[in-house]
């Protein structure tokens, strides 16, 4: 095969792998389960970071970190997750563009889907979705972008 | 040799040059007449010249140089004269670069490279555009508040379940 032909296919390849990276990225994104109450005086010390921001939106005395997870998610996957109680979580990325991921979050309880939205995460960005209620107090998910 | 022979030697070498004017030939054809030492010497410049002179002409008549101008002209009228066309295709196989074909792939990079590179310079800066975190919202068992708090870093879904409104943000 002539050289140049060679040469030509090797750029389209280079060229197609690189428009296709954004497409297969992988969108990685932090995931904490919080248990929120007013039963004592307790912050668990792995979330120090989010503790400001918590205490400067809730009321409740005492966080407690029941699930921490760094998902690396992929366009159009869904994940699906148990939380706390007795609730699933289904995280769908829509999108990843301008550095900012389309997630689109579903919260069942059993069968019934009890919340389903869509939410743009940009660098930096927490989004906490919180009401379920767990034993004395509630959860609150919080979703955090890490890239 | 006279003594106004040595005022003559140097007209004597015009004169055997053949570069004297009138007036000049006639004063040395004069002294010749009369001076058997310079007629000695203008011989003796003829033996030399004809030396030297003798092979060259020799060669020079043994050189076919109008067998080499009917050559030349044969061949310039042959050739057919160049059209824009050929003399613009004649340019490019002349140049070593475009000679080996390297215009070809280099327009495909070129063009790659601005296509990959330009998408990021038209984008607008999103940074920019107030896009709202929460795209949109739906539940149908629960009542649902959107909550941001002012530094623009955490945004808030709270989902109202039974009797739990003393639970909400403050």
């Amino acid at each position: 095969m002539n050289k140049t032909i060679l040469f030509i296919l090797l750029l389209l390849i280079l060229f197609l792998s690189f428009s296709s990276q954004e497409a297969s990225a992988q969108i990685p994104t932090r995931l904490r389960v919080i248990e929120a109450s007013n039963v004592g005086v307790t912050i668990d010390p792995s979330l120090k970071e989010l503790h400001g921001q918590l205490s400067s939106l809730f009321k409740y005395t005492s966080y407690r970190l029941l699930r921490d997870e760094r998902l690396h998610l992929s366009l159009n996957q869904t994940t699906t997750l148990p939380v706390y109680p007795e609730r699933t979580i289904e995280i769908t990325p829509l999108k990843f563009h301008a550095n900012t991921a389309e997630l689109r979050v579903k919260i069942k309880r059993e069968k019934t889907e009890i919340l389903d939205t869509q939410v743009r995460l940009p660098p930096g960005r927490t989004v906490l979705i919180g009401g379920p209620k767990h034993g004395e107090g509630v959860v609150i998910l919080a979703f955090s972008s890490l890239f | 040799m006279r003594k106004d022979c040595s005022s003559l030697s140097t007209l004597l070498d015009k004169y055997f040059d053949g570069e004297t004017s009138q007036r000049e030939q006639e004063a040395v054809e004069t002294h010749l007449k009369e001076c058997p030492a310079c007629q000695e010497r203008l011989k003796f410049m003829s033996e030399i010249e004809g030396a030297f002179r003798r092979p060259v002409l020799e060669a020079l008549e043994k050189e076919t140089f109008p067998w080499l101008w009917e050559k030349i002209e044969r061949e310039i009228r042959s050739k057919p004269r160049e059209t824009l066309w050929e003399s613009i295709k004649r340019w490019f196989e002349i140049t070593p670069f475009l000679k080996k074909r390297i215009w070809i792939p280099a327009t495909v990079v070129v063009t790659l490279l601005i296509l990959l590179i330009s998408p990021p310079l038209f984008k607008k800066n999103s940074s920019h555009l107030p896009l709202p975190v929460v795209k949109y919202i739906e539940s149908k068992t629960n009542n649902v508040m959107i909550y941001e708090l002012e530094n623009g870093k955490v945004t808030v879904i709270w989902l109202f379940e039974e009797s739990e409104a003393e639970s909400s943000p403050s």
